[in-house]
Formats: structure tokens, sequence, C-alpha cells
């Protein structure tokens, strides 16, 4: 069949064919299927730019965006002011009835202590977590941009306020390559009812421009995580291997007319990797391998934290295997709630959110550090924004994309707190961290210098942080 | 950490009072695009282009200081205006000598003013 060249194939051969060529010899992350040169392995292993000090990230991400006044962002002035309404001169240049109406002040509800040697503040909710604390660095004066979950999730893993650009994991993926040639190197595992980032899908983990196969991979959630791994009865294994190679030459001809078709290469690259995955695979998400104490560390088996739990150890076991990225994306299965996103009745809402993530979450911190994983992993807790410390609708608090925490524990990261809000947790007042630092960051353990991880799109060099972006170097060591 | 509430508040309180209509929203644009353009062709090591987008942000920010200067309630606006010129102009030295790392590095002082300067007199996000 002959076929003529499209405008559309001719972009896609002059933008990623001759741009990769010419980028694959300068930097890391360049080296995929191009028109002029010979297949290159898009996930081969690549070196850093320069030593990394994590090999992988588990990225937990909460969804709906909780409370953190309610959680580490200790307020005494919040207290004292509490049924007061918001002082305009805390709530000037602010636009602030994002998602609903501006409620009085409202304190927190939780008692609170310090915890360790860094003195870190954690409410009650979060007993598990305390324990770690000096394991963890605070990032006090988070800010973003956007005030709803689907913007701001959006800025947050991809840096814009838009879709159509990579997620971090994709970045990192691109940037190093798989760690296992036999997994995906960038998972993402949704629990909850919403099973979906609250909602917000698959561009949080999309490749955006980048080529497809670095676009993260979601696992179902229960126990059978991954569909169709087992080989059906009455295939023999050469048989699937056979079928395999010829679906293979098939696609090999196909591509060969269509050089740049990264959909392609990506769907026979994926073929291949089902194929092995399913001898790896089964054995890196089957949690029956891990002790009974283990799992019972996790809280697997128990209602609350039970799926929270699997997707946390999944994320370990993963982490050890080489996956570069995990991405889990938190949920319940309890009825009526389906994130933190608490309008209405935060108590209920945060009590079942914090009893669902705290223990896995402690747990994962005190396996990784046992096995020596910590080293080489970062643990990242974040959300797309927090929430105001002013009430709404009587018992809930409305977005806030103004100032809210955030924390990182692992390889090369300092403990202590970092930053601050203002007085009543409104706004991000000193050590302000916008989501472009914390990706330059976890970039920067990995060894990947956000302002040289660079990809040729449409004639522009793009990176992950876009033009913004400062390593966050209070916390590192 | 009180002295730092009442800056943020009193820079927020002018932001507020201040009339910005007659702001150059198209130059603003320009200069948005520039300045993603100059890291692009920072990135790729082109020369030419990047001295031409840096022209572009080395003109707006020029404007911004006279606009600012003649702004009552906008006492930073010239100082910042003023420092990106300053930021911009060292890209551009090390765009002439060939060192792109300098210049990449010199771009996020550019970048950094540029927030300053959209904190202190941006209209409420």
């Amino acid at each position: 069949m002959n076929r003529t060249t499209s405008r559309r194939d001719l972009l896609i051969g002059a933008g990623l064919g001759a741009g990769s060529l010419a980028l694959g010899t300068l930097l890391p992350g360049s080296a995929f299927a191009n028109a002029a040169s010979e297949y290159v392995d898009p996930l081969a292993p690549r070196q850093p730019h320069f030593p990394p000090r994590v090999k992988s990230v588990i990225w937990l991400h909460m969804a709906g965006a909780p409370s953190t006044l309610d959680l580490f962002d200790y307020k005494p002035e919040l207290i004292k002011l509490h049924g007061q309404p918001l002082p305009e001169s805390f709530s000037k240049g602010l636009k602030t009835a994002t998602d609903g109406g501006v409620g009085a002040l409202t304190a927190t509800q939780r008692t609170w202590k310090q915890y360790g040697e860094t003195g870190a503040w954690v409410s009650d909710l979060l007993p598990g977590i305390a324990k770690y604390v000096d394991n963890i660095a605070f990032l006090k004066g988070c800010k973003t941009e956007g005030s709803t979950h689907v913007i701001s999730s959006l800025k947050l893993h991809t840096s814009a306020l838009v879709p159509g650009r990579p997620s971090l994991g994709a970045w990192i993926t691109y940037g190093l390559g798989s760690g296992n040639p036999d997994l995906p190197a960038f998972v993402v595992l949704p629990t909850g009812k919403g099973g979906a980032g609250g909602g917000n899908g698959q561009v949080i983990w999309s490749s955006g421009f980048l080529p497809a196969t670095y676009q993260g991979t979601s696992f179902r959630q229960g126990d059978s995580p991954i569909l169709f791994l087992d080989r059906p009865d009455r295939v023999a294994q050469t048989e699937q291997r056979a079928t395999l190679d010829l679906l293979k030459q098939f696609n090999e001809k196909h591509a060969a007319r269509h050089p740049g078709d990264t959909e392609l290469e990506a769907r026979t690259r994926s073929y291949d990797l089902a194929y092995r995955m399913q001898v790896a695979a089964p054995e890196a998400v089957d949690l029956k391998q891990e002790t009974a104490a283990t799992r019972a560390m996790y809280g697997i088996g128990e209602k609350p934290t039970d799926e929270y739990g699997t997707a946390a150890l999944r994320a370990r076991r993963l982490v050890e295997r080489g996956v570069r990225f995990v991405h889990v994306i938190s949920g319940t299965q309890e009825e009526g709630i389906q994130s933190w996103d608490a309008h209405q009745e935060i108590e209920k809402n945060h009590s079942v959110m914090s009893k669902t993530v705290d223990k896995p979450i402690a747990a994962l911190l005190r396996d990784l550090k046992a096995r020596g994983l910590l080293d080489t992993t970062l643990v990242v807790w974040t959300a797309e924004f927090g929430r105001t410390p002013y009430g709404q609708t009587g018992d809930g608090r409305d977005h806030n994309p103004w100032g809210y925490t955030s924390w990182i524990a692992g390889g090369g990261i300092k403990p202590g707190s970092y930053g601050s809000t203002d007085e009543i947790g409104l706004r991000a007042q000193e050590g302000v961290v916008d989501t472009y630092d914390l990706q330059a960051t976890v970039l920067q353990q990995l060894g990947l210098d956000h302002k040289k991880l660079t990809f040729l799109h449409q004639g522009r060099t793009e990176r992950a942080t876009t033009v913004f972006g400062d390593v966050i170097n209070n916390i590192v060591a | 950490m009180a002295a730092g509430v009442m800056a943020a508040l009193a820079a927020s309180v002018m932001a507020a009072e201040l009339d910005l209509s007659d702001f150059d929203d198209d130059l603003m644009r320009s200069m948005d695009d520039a300045v993603k353009e100059l890291d692009s062709n920072v990135g790729g090591q082109d020369a030419k282009a990047s001295l031409a987008n840096a022209e572009v942000l080395r003109d707006g920010l020029a404007w911004a200081e006279k606009y600012f200067s003649a702004k009552p309630g906008a006492p930073r606006g010239p100082g910042l205006a003023r420092e990106g010129q300053e930021h911009v102009a060292a890209v551009v030295k090390s765009i002439e000598a060939g060192d792109f790392d300098a210049a990449s590095n010199g771009l996020r002082d550019v970048v950094r003013t540029c927030k300053a300067c959209h904190e202190a007199y941006k209209p409420p996000e």
C-alpha cells in the first residue's frame, strides 16, 4: 500500500526524528526511535547529569487536597481568631471565593504535639507518620496556581494548567530510562472509588509530547493489578512467543513506513514488555510473598487501610525492583467519601482519610528504612493544594492554592521544617516553594539537572519545569 | 515573622489600590513568549535567536521601568524592572561569551525578578 507523506508525518519526522538525533548525542533521555537512525531502546538506562542521591521516587498524591492546617501546620493565632470573619489584611490581593463562600475563620479541632528531635508539629490525625518526622523535610510554605482540582493537579504533575505536557514521572523515565526492563518504569497505583486522582484521570500521568512509551502504567486495584497476565491455558509458551514474533514483524514492517510514529513503537514495545511482565510482574505485585507481620504493619487485612496499605506495600516492592516512579493516589472505599476534598464535614472526612493513609505511610517509611531503601528512594507527600483557614458551609474548608504543606523524606534530604505560612495559614510567607521547585528538587536528587533535561517539541526546547523551578537547597543534605 | 507579615500585607494593600488598567498587556504577553523562547534557544545554544529574545525582554523591562516610575503607589516597580534589565544584560554577556550554562542560570534570575514583580503588582489571582 502506497501512502503519501502527510503534513502530520512531516512534522513528526522533523520534530521527533532530526531533533532526537541531534539531542541524542548530547543529553540524557533523548534516545528513542527516529527516522534517521536504527532503533534505540527508549527505556535503556541512561547516565544522569550528576551522581544521583536516589534511584526511585514514591509520589504519595493526596488527591482532593487535605487541610494541612489540620495535619502539620499548627496555628495558635487561628485558634484565637476562631469564629471571626477573615481579616481583610490577610485576604488582600487574593481572589478568595474559589469554590464557595468565605465563612468565618475556623480553628483546627485537633490536638497537637511536637515530635522527634526536629520538633515537628503533627496533629492527632497522623500518629503513625508522627513517629518518623526525624526523617522528613516539611515544606510549610508551599504555593501553587489555580483553584480547581483538575487545573492544580495538572500543574503539580505536569507544570501546566492545561493538558498536554508530560508528567514528572514521564520526564524522569525519559531522563533515566528504566531500572528494570521487565517492569514498567513508571507505575500508577490508584486507590478508592474515584480511582483516578480525584477524577483527574490519565492526564496527570501522561507522557504529553514525550514519546508515548514514557507514560505511566496504571495498575488496577485489588488482588489482580494487571489484567491478563496469565497465559491462556491452551497456549504453549513457544506458541505465544511465535505469535508475538510474527506480530512484531508486521509491526516493524508498518513502522518502517511510518518512521517517528512513537505510538506504534510504544505499542510494539508494550507487547514485549507484557510478555516479560508475565514472569516478573506477578512476583513484583504478589504480597503473599511478604510476611504476615509486614502485611499487618501496612494495615493489610483491616478495612480502613487494606487498599491503601496494599498500594503502599506494592510501591515498596516496585522500587525495590528498580521501578523509577510510583505514583500512589489516595482514595477510600468509605461510603460517601471519595477523597480529601472536604467542603463539608471536614472532621469526618479527615478522620476517614487520615486513618486510610497514616498507618500504611508510616509502615512504608519504616520498611524502606529497615531495608536501607530510604537512602535510595524519595518519598514525596503532596497534594494539588491545601485548604483554607476559613470555613465553608459550616463545617468544611475551601481550596487553598496560596499556602499549604508538603513533605519529602529519603535519600539526601535534610529533615526539619522549611518555610511557613502566615499567622492564620492562608498564604505562604517564608521559604516559598512552588510546584516547579518541588519538581526541580526531585529531579536533582535523581541526578537530573532540570535546566538541562530537555526535549525538542514543535521547534521549542521544552523542560519539565518550563522556565521556572529552583532546587530547594535548604532541604538537600 | 511579624515584619514579614507586615511587608507582605503592605505590598498586597498597595496592589489592591493601584490602578494598572493602562498597563500594556500585549507587551507583557510578548515578554512571556520571549522568556520561553529564550529558555528554549539557550537550551539549543542558538546565540542569534537568544539575543533577539533578550532584546525583547530588555525593551519590555525598560518600558516597565518608565511606566512604574510614573505610577504612584508602586515603589518597588522601577527597582524590579531595573534589576530585570541587569539580569538580562548578564544573560546577553554569557550568550556572547558562548557560555550557555551561565546564560541558563542567569535566565533563572530574570524569571525570579518577573515573579517578584508579579507577586507585588499582578492583579488578584
